[in-house]
């Protein structure tokens, strides 16, 4: 065997997100597909799995483990992608379509989310919940090469911004899993929908927050914030002779959080001060994010040199009055 | 613009209702009963979902 010239490389791959049709088949050619504008990425290697070792037998002669003692173990594995993206309009829509089915821009989580589409997720059966994740170029044998990960699903996203760091923009993370092996070779679209990075121009910026940022209603001069919208994804069943393949999904619900850092001043000790659950509004005047009940979690302080900061961890919660009532929305066409 | 649901909304498949425009929240709301304002993307609505909604009137307006 001579030594491979291939090899992968961060400037060759590029990220795509494809819908999918049915749970088990990647994205088809004639699919809708986004290309994400990544700035960092990572997945789980093709051969990810745990060894199911036996226990030592007793008694001189054979205590030490044969190859009969030791398996893959296959029939739990689940991949994990991860996503660094610039936070632009579609590529926000795009993973909370992905999380909990909103992606027209007014991107509400509700109380009463998952909806069965979300939740009833199997293999064989048609739904538009899970997503092919395509990277270009990233298979072993490198170019021209692809690898993707069929029937993804959506456990994390966290926004994140500060008007101090990566020129303010704000900064989505994305996290995926499935429990279908990813596949190495093509995966053309050749047809159907596909937002290329030339057509994400707008962008979610710290410093086009020129309107208020306010938190109950008290003004704040705001340094950074996160946001992070989490739920779990547990496979179900494995098929052997298909690559133990999942049977489907369950999935939990939605835990909202976040922090604010801003200035601390007299606004801030008011915005602080609540036990009741308040408005969160943070807004671009294109970008949004609202939170009607949130609950402030442990307020601390930075006694930065620069002035001392206030730090605002929260939880944000729907209003009982109505399950239909939102936890948060990230409306990026206002 | 403003809408409700009539009765055959609930009746359509999640490939015909707002599950298929990428708006689980406005489906949600509307199987709920409840007034939603349609999100601009979503306009002009194709004739199987408009067939469903009945447009709110601005009280007052004649």
């Amino acid at each position: 065997m001579a030594k491979s010239a291939a090899f992968q490389a961060n400037v060759n791959s590029k990220c795509v997100i494809g819908t999918e049709v049915t749970v088990g088949t990647a994205t088809l050619a004639a699919g809708t597909t986004i290309e994400m504008p990544v700035t960092e990425f990572s997945f789980s290697e093709k051969d990810k799995h745990s060894l199911g070792v036996a226990p030592f037998r007793a008694g001189l002669g054979g205590m030490t483990q044969s190859d009969d003692m030791v398996k893959w173990q296959r029939h739990d594995r689940m991949y994990e992608i991860s996503v660094t993206f610039h936070g632009t309009a579609q590529a926000i829509n795009r993973v909370c379509l992905a999380l909990f089915g909103d992606g027209d821009g007014s991107n509400a989580l509700l109380g009463n989310m998952p909806s069965t589409v979300q939740s009833h997720v199997k293999y064989g059966v048609a739904n538009i919940t899970p997503v092919t994740l395509w990277f270009e170029n990233a298979g072993h044998a490198g170019l021209d090469t692809d690898m993707y990960f069929t029937s993804c699903m959506c456990t994390s996203f966290s926004l994140a911004g500060d008007v101090g760091s990566n020129g303010g923009v704000v900064m989505g993370t994305a996290t995926f899993v499935t429990g279908f092996e990813p596949t190495q070779g093509a995966l053309t679209f050749t047809g159907g929908t596909h937002t290329l990075l030339t057509a994400q121009t707008t962008m979610f910026n710290m410093h086009d927050m020129t309107t208020a940022q306010t938190l109950d209603g008290e003004d704040l001069v705001l340094y950074s914030f996160n946001l992070d919208i989490a739920r779990t994804v547990n496979r179900i069943g494995f098929d052997q002779g298909n690559s133990f393949r999942p049977l489907g999904y369950a999935v939990g619900g939605y835990e909202v959080t976040g922090s604010l850092t801003c200035k601390r001043d007299d606004e801030s000790a008011a915005a602080i001060d609540n036990v009741a659950g308040m408005v969160l509004d943070l807004d671009t005047g294109v970008f949004q994010v609202t939170a009607p009940k949130v609950f402030v979690d442990e307020s601390s302080i930075n006694f930065d040199d620069d002035g001392w900061k206030q730090v605002i961890p929260f939880r944000c919660t729907y209003d009982s009055a109505a399950t239909t009532n939102p936890v948060v929305t990230i409306n990026t066409a206002a | 613009m403003k809408v409700r649901p009539n009765k055959k909304y609930s009746e359509l498949k999640d490939t015909e209702n707002f599950i298929s425009l990428g708006s689980t929240s406005t489906h949600l709301r509307l199987i709920a009963g409840e007034e939603v304002e349609i999100h601009k993307s979503h306009l002009p609505l194709n004739k199987k979902i408009k067939d469903c909604l009945v447009e709110s009137k601005l009280k007052g307006v004649k």
